[in-house]
């Protein structure tokens, strides 16, 4: 079997030439005939038989020279009409696949290996090497097309099909730059393998550290490594929430060691570049763990960077920048019939003992003065009707809503109602438990803009919801002759609406949003929905031009239309809305792009770059001259045992 | 054979100048010209003895009396004729020159002893079917006896004990027993020598030596057939075979030679391109069965 491959691996140019091994036949005769034991007739063989005991080695081992001495010269001829008849390997005559290579960009492949060049540099080397390794013509021609594609956010042709060698280095000779977020791979080499599927022979290399499954296809496709260090630490998760005082911001963070050893990393949390905390993390190998911190609010909004410190081999994923708004203390402006009723009172003394909102910039006031009154952030109208035109653009809470100015409708009348249902998860209603409450009366709601969020006996009793500009959060209950539940709910519900209100217009954004998610702010944007985005990051659709900054244009609204953060939008990003106009604004976030399952750990164990090929021409001509120095030293071997043996026969 | 005589005329007149001679004598039954040494009836003086009773008054020395007045008897050397036994290797391996060449040797050696009208016992080594010996005296004999010598062809296979035996079988005499033989015995290489020896007879050995038995090319590689066995070596002449073959060949002549010497028996090496009378000349200087006639 070997032997047949080994044929196999070898063609001939002039396969006439084989004629001259017919030249065997005779020189084997001539040996055989010259080397016969001759018969001869002697007196007395007992005097050979005496004689030969102590010789018979050397007798075998001048048939041996003989024998090697015929091999010799067979061997001679062979080689000499092996290289007459241009002998050369199968491969160097046998059709060369072109050739289709994917470079992976990935962002991961910003990751520097040992010797210091990152990863997409060495793949890149390593897409030279293939191309040098497909044998030329001579004059710089090679045997087959060579095709590089570079996997980006989209597929990129570098080196479009080409025979031209020194065309193709020169279009791989500017150092890649790895795309801003993950690459798309399999579009790349489902591209590579449509241009392949075309021709002849192709060979498709995917030249990737990452995980990679190559699709089922009849086209060779070989997916080689292009890095080996794991040296990193990652974070993975972040989240920024108000504290639960309500007086700042709660950090959290995960971060994941990659690295086959322990590593300690010191987490620094910055806000506008100074250092407001620290902490060191020690990951063991393999390991996740999550720390909080608790960041101040700023006085202005403010940029909270997290950054892993120390050095890894990606320092793409050791810091996150978000957004910080400044926790607002919204002023309240309660209105009354004339007489305050204490809960609420006392809701608004609570808020003000713990600094959620500015005690001093609130005050109550009569429904009859309201419209007199200094308008407020949140407006409280409690069980009473708001005169006809004190309904103005702003944030309302209305508790047990009468007639009036109101920017809903009241419906029927819902008594001692026993069956309550909540949306679940709505941040307003977060912690209240309607299930024992008894309440005497209420009154359902309804109207355009209006959104449920409890339902008592099937019918909406709280909502929230905006018209006119006049955003709202409703609660169709009276409280009086509720029992205390109920009235404990309130004062939560209260405090939730007044917060939520409050801070909806200073802070529309949330800190940062992640790949993909919906760019949804809390409330419609003060300037409109029509916004301008601007972020340092390149985007999508600017990729195949090269462009750099991002810019996008779409509609930011809280009813539905929004805008999804693109893969590669990342870093801050500028809001605007209503430009031109005098309700313009603008406001900050942060894209960020946290990917748990992004690593730099190598999937496969990095490819060796394979040898340049020798020109085709210079193949064919190499093996000529070495088959031909062989068949002079196998004449060479044969003459030198030929003179050895006459050598010892004058000798004797 | 071929077909030029074994001896041309002028060695023929050349050998009448010359004698057998032996080491020791044996007794023959009938007289002749070889002196014994032993004292009996022969006509050669020997020397004198006291006379006493009974002698024969032939031998009364009457001039030594009428001198001194005292009777003595001459004594008298017996002489008797000479019997030699010339054995001569006739096998297949002594075909071509040592046969030529023992040959030669045997007929000027059994044409001295015709000359001298001694017996000449002709023997081959293989005998002869029906006739293991010929019997020839007298120089008119000399024409058969050569005939024969020259007419025997080389046959067989060398088995001298046993022929020797029969040899020996056909007289009860003692003489001069002269083997010519390459001695490529295999079984027994002093097997015919052994036997005269033990007989009694006054041994010489021929053994006639040819370099091209051992002459071999260089570097041939050989399928050696035997003459006589047919048996079949197969033989790759490498320098040091060929030197070990010829150091063989020596060491099994020497170690002959020194066998011979120590059972008496005169060795006489006859290399059968040396011309015959520089063997006689040789034989004649050892005192090897040749001498001069007197």
């Amino acid at each position: 079997m070997s032997a047949v491959l080994l044929v196999a691996a070898f063609v001939l140019a002039q396969p006439t030439a084989l004629w001259g091994l017919a030249a065997l036949v005779p020189i084997a005769l001539f040996h055989l005939y010259f080397r016969r034991r001759r018969r001869v007739l002697v007196p007395f063989t007992p005097l050979l038989l005496e004689s030969m005991g102590p010789v018979r080695r050397e007798a075998r081992f001048k048939r041996l020279r003989e024998a090697a001495s015929l091999l010799a010269r067979m061997l001679a001829l062979v080689c000499a009409v092996l290289a007459l008849g241009g002998l050369r390997p199968a491969e160097a005559e046998a059709p060369v696949a072109d050739l289709f290579v994917v470079v992976d960009a990935d962002i991961t492949t910003a990751a520097r290996e040992s010797g210091g060049a990152t990863r997409l540099a060495h793949a890149q080397e390593l897409a030279r090497a293939f191309v040098r390794s497909v044998p030329t013509r001579g004059a710089g021609q090679l045997s087959a097309l060579v095709s590089v594609l570079v996997a980006g956010q989209a597929p990129r042709l570098l080196v479009p099909p080409t025979r031209d060698l020194a065309d193709a280095l020169k279009r791989l000779e500017p150092a890649l730059v790895p795309a801003p977020a993950e690459a798309d791979l399999g579009a790349t080499v489902a591209l590579a393998l449509e241009g392949a599927a075309r021709r002849e022979a192709a060979r498709v290399v995917v030249l990737t550290a990452r995980a990679f499954e190559p699709p089922r296809t009849a086209i060779a496709l070989d997916v080689l490594g292009t890095g080996t260090t794991r040296r990193d630490q990652r974070i993975v998760e972040l989240g920024v929430d108000h504290a639960e005082d309500g007086g700042g911001y709660a950090v959290r963070l995960a971060a994941i060691n990659d690295e086959e050893s322990a590593r300690t990393r010191r987490v620094v949390v910055r806000v506008d570049g100074e250092i407001v905390a620290s902490e060191d993390l020690t990951l063991e190998a393999g390991d996740a763990r999550e720390v909080q911190f608790e960041v101040p609010s700023p006085r202005q909004a403010a940029w909270l960077e997290v950054e892993l410190e120390g050095d890894d081999a990606f320092p793409g994923n050791d810091a996150v920048e978000v957004r910080l708004a400044p926790v607002p203390k919204p002023s309240v402006l309660v209105v009354h019939s004339g007489r305050v009723r204490p809960y609420v009172m006392a809701t608004l003394e609570a808020l003000g003992a713990e600094g959620l909102i500015d005690k001093d910039r609130s005050g109550y006031v009569r429904a009859s003065d309201v419209t007199k009154a200094r308008p407020r952030d949140v407006t409280l109208v409690d069980g009473v009707g708001l005169p006809r035109d004190a309904l103005r653009p702003g944030a309302y809470v209305f508790l047990a809503p009468l007639a009036g100015a109101l920017p809903f409708e009241l419906g029927e009348e819902v008594r001692k109602p026993l069956i309550w249902r909540t949306v679940p998860g709505h941040p307003l209603i977060d912690g209240l438990d309607f299930r024992r409450a008894f309440v005497v009366r209420g009154r359902a709601l309804k109207g355009a803009g209006l959104e449920p969020l409890a339902y008592a006996e099937g019918r909406p009793i709280i909502a929230e919801g905006e018209r006119g500009g006049a955003r709202y959060v409703v609660l169709g209950l009276d409280p009086e002759g509720s029992m205390l539940p109920v009235q404990g709910a309130l004062v939560l519900l209260v405090r939730n609406a007044i917060l939520r209100l409050a801070r909806a217009p200073v802070a529309p954004l949330k800190p940062f949003y992640r790949r993909g998610e919906a760019l949804r702010p809390e409330v419609d944007l003060p300037g409109g929905a029509d916004a301008d985005l601007v972020w340092d990051g390149v985007r999508k659709d600017a990729l195949l031009a090269g462009a750099g900054r991002g810019r996008a244009r779409a509609r930011i609204a809280s009813d539905g239309v929004v805008w999804r953060v693109p893969a590669g939008a990342v870093g801050r990003v500028r809001v605007a809305t209503g430009a031109g106009t005098a309700a313009a604004w603008s406001g900050w976030t942060s894209l960020v792009d946290l990917d748990p399952a992004r690593t730099i750990a190598p999937a496969r164990p990095a490819a060796e770059a394979p040898p340049a090929a020798a020109a085709r021409a210079d193949q064919a001509t190499r093996w000529r001259t070495l088959l031909l120095a062989l068949a002079v030293l196998f004449l060479l071997l044969d003459l030198a045992l030929v003179a050895r043996a006459r050598s010892a026969a004058a000798q004797g | 054979m071929s077909g030029e005589p074994l001896l041309s005329e002028d060695e023929l007149r050349a050998l009448d100048r010359l004698r057998i001679t032996r080491r020791r004598p044996t007794p023959t039954d009938q007289p002749g010209d070889w002196r014994t040494g032993r004292v009996g009836s022969g006509v050669l003086f020997a020397d004198h003895r006291d006379y006493t009773p009974g002698d024969d008054l032939r031998y009364v020395d009457w001039n030594v009396y009428a001198r001194l007045g005292h009777l003595v008897v001459k004594r008298f050397e017996i002489e008797e004729n000479l019997e030699l036994t010339l054995c001569v290797d006739r096998s297949l391996s002594m075909a071509g020159a040592k046969a030529r060449a023992a040959r030669r040797l045997a007929a000027a050696l059994g044409y001295i002893a015709l000359g001298r009208m001694d017996h000449v016992r002709l023997a081959f080594l293989p005998t002869v079917a029906g006739a293991p010996v010929e019997l020839h005296r007298g120089k008119g004999r000399a024409g058969k006896f050569l005939a024969a010598l020259e007419g025997t062809p080389d046959d067989g296979a060398t088995a001298h004990g046993h022929d020797v035996a029969r040899i020996l079988s056909t007289t009860k005499r003692r003489g001069l027993a002269i083997v010519l033989s390459d001695f490529y015995e295999p079984q027994n290489l002093v097997a015919s020598l052994a036997g005269l020896r033990t007989r009694g007879m006054d041994v010489v050995a021929l053994h006639v030596l040819d370099t091209d038995d051992v002459d071999l090319t260089l570097g041939d590689s050989l399928l050696a057939v035997d003459r006589e066995t047919g048996a079949e070596v197969k033989v790759d002449v490498t320098p040091t075979f060929l030197a070990s073959l010829r150091a063989t060949w020596h060491r099994r002549a020497d170690s002959l030679e020194r066998w011979c010497v120590g059972r008496e028996i005169r060795y006489q090496r006859l290399e059968v391109h040396t011309p015959l009378w520089d063997v006689l000349a040789e034989m004649l200087g050892s005192g090897a069965a040749v001498g001069k006639a007197t």
